[in-house]
């Protein structure tokens, strides 16, 4: 079988990952907090592949199987520039100033930061996200037992004029670090150092940071990935009738 | 692909969602002391190809993996219980709360419900009742003769009968407070129940420690505010275009596709 094929399967594999990781940013354009995804390296990784083989001079290597541009060693990468900050007027809604800051969130499988600062109270009046987990303040969980609650602009939460806690914001010198983990959150890498805790924190109060995806990027994403996979599909036809003919016309004797 | 097409139908789907929340706030836009509610997502769980920090070569790994995103749900619809407009009406039994108070009702069938609409009625044994005639708790009756009803802040309800020169003292309007009045549920009728997440209600006084004062005379208008929520309805309309799209084009190249075989 003509190696090429694979080539182009390997390339058409790679805009259907595009595909799904557009799909999964226009899926969430609404989501308080999102960041979207990219793909990395692809370009690079692709001319830089092929132009390994120009330099090595080796004609034989073209379109080797083994030594093509492999669609799934490509990484994804998280677009971390804020969103769009919304005033919403509800008291318990908080956006955060700077980009590398998180607020912490005390889950049941660790500590995991957000920029979804779409909080609620609990039963025991405990600040939460909207599933229910705790928000991280200065010495724990922050109990604000009776209302009206109010949340100033360096975090300090304020119930029925005494304050009862400070939303604790980390900041990370290098949010790649962080990996997306579905709920609005992120979490540490194995091995990543952690973040700085602020003692003067930036928050906008009453106001929410949307998702950061535009919908025009992702539009053009859309046509991109479409037509390169369009671009793959017709090599892989040109290989194949390449292939027809040598099957059916070389060798005909008449 | 399938991935990329249910992404995408995760997506159309939650923004079918977020339009439904924005019509019925649109549509309550004059019942009284009604409270919008607001639709909030949250991204699906990420399907990890390559976890981040997994070697690539002997002496590199992968600085962030290959996650992809399996779309988006909703997390909350959560009923926001922001303070409405008090309107005058100069309706005697109307009562508007400013501050965080609610007033107990009792259903038909004995258990307690909780509203903020205090457009109260009398009925014919001359309780105080809501316009669907649930009866205040505890229940506050007025004399037929009365001439005048005098409904104080802190919820005190007086009237001027005839014969007599100072107002006599009927019954106070008692106050109910939640935690987290936003874990409410909401049981139409302007009428929320207690639930696990709410807290249980703490009774107490108007005008005392929070429970907010009350405004004879005066109705809460609705809290939903028309541009906030045509704004709303504007982006949640663009998000869901852009989702189909995304599940045009997943479409479009599954049958290319289908088609390299011919």
């Amino acid at each position: 079988m003509d190696r090429g094929t694979y080539v182009a399967a390997s390339g058409g594999l790679l805009e259907l990952r595009r595909m799904e990781i557009v799909n999964n940013n226009l899926a969430n354009s609404n989501t308080p907090g999102f960041k979207g995804q990219f793909l990395i390296n692809r370009t690079r990784q692709f001319e830089e592949t092929l132009a390994e083989r120009f330099v090595e001079g080796d004609p034989y290597a073209r379109g080797d199987h083994a030594r093509s541009p492999d669609a799934i060693s490509v990484g994804t990468a998280v677009d971390f520039t804020p969103g769009t900050i919304k005033g919403t007027g509800n008291p318990l809604d908080v956006a955060l100033r700077e980009p590398n800051d998180f607020f912490v969130i005390n889950t049941a499988e660790g500590v995991q930061y957000t920029r979804a600062g779409n909080f609620t109270l609990n039963a025991e009046g405990e600040i939460v996200t909207s599933d229910g987990q705790r928000v991280q303040g200065d010495g724990g969980a922050i109990i604000a037992p009776e209302g009206p609650v109010s949340i100033s602009p360096n975090g300090t939460v304020i119930a029925n004029r005494i304050e009862v806690g400070r939303l604790q914001v980390a900041r990370f010198e290098n949010p790649q670090v962080l990996t997306p983990n579905g709920a609005n959150r992120f979490r540490l890498n194995a091995g990543a150092g952690g973040p700085v805790v602020l003692d003067d924190p930036a928050i906008l109060p009453q106001s929410l940071e949307m998702s950061n995806v535009s919908a025009v990027q992702g539009m053009l994403q859309l046509i991109s990935a479409n037509r390169g996979f369009e671009m793959y599909s017709k090599s892989a036809r040109t290989i194949d009738e390449m292939n027809q003919a040598a099957i059916t016309q070389v060798g005909r004797t008449r | 692909m399938i991935r990329g097409l249910y992404s995408a139908a995760t997506g159309m789907r939650a923004q079918e969602l977020n339009i439904d929340v924005i019509a019925n706030n649109l549509s309550n836009v004059n019942t009284v002391a009604y409270k919008k509610a607001r639709a909030d997502f949250e991204d699906l769980v990420y399907q990890y190809l390559v976890e981040p920090g997994a070697p690539t070569s002997q002496s590199t790994q992968s600085p962030s993996g290959i996650g992809v995103g399996l779309g988006v749900r909703p997390s909350t619809i959560k009923k926001q219980f922001t303070q409405g407009d008090l309107s005058s009406t100069g309706n005697q039994l109307d009562v508007a709360v400013e501050g965080d108070g609610f007033f107990e009702v009792l259903l038909p069938d004995g258990l307690p419900s909780y509203t903020r609409s205090g457009n109260f009625q009398i009925d014919r044994d001359g309780n105080m009742v809501t316009p669907n005639g649930f009866q205040l708790n505890p229940a506050i009756t007025i004399p037929p003769d009365a001439l005048n009803i005098a409904i104080a802040q802190d919820g005190t309800v007086s009237v001027m009968q005839p014969g007599s020169a100072t107002p006599t003292q009927v019954g106070q309007i008692t106050a109910v407070r939640f935690a987290n009045p936003a874990g409410l549920k909401a049981e139409g009728q302007n009428l929320y129940s207690e639930t696990e997440a709410s807290g249980i209600p703490t009774i107490g006084i108007f005008s005392e420690n929070g429970y907010g004062r009350l405004n004879q005379g005066f109705l809460e208008s609705s809290n939903v505010s028309i541009v906030e929520e045509v704004v709303n309805m504007i982006t949640g309309q663009r998000a869901y275009e852009a989702s189909s799209k995304g599940l045009q084009t997943s479409d479009e190249m599954l049958s290319q596709a289908i088609n390299l075989k011919r």
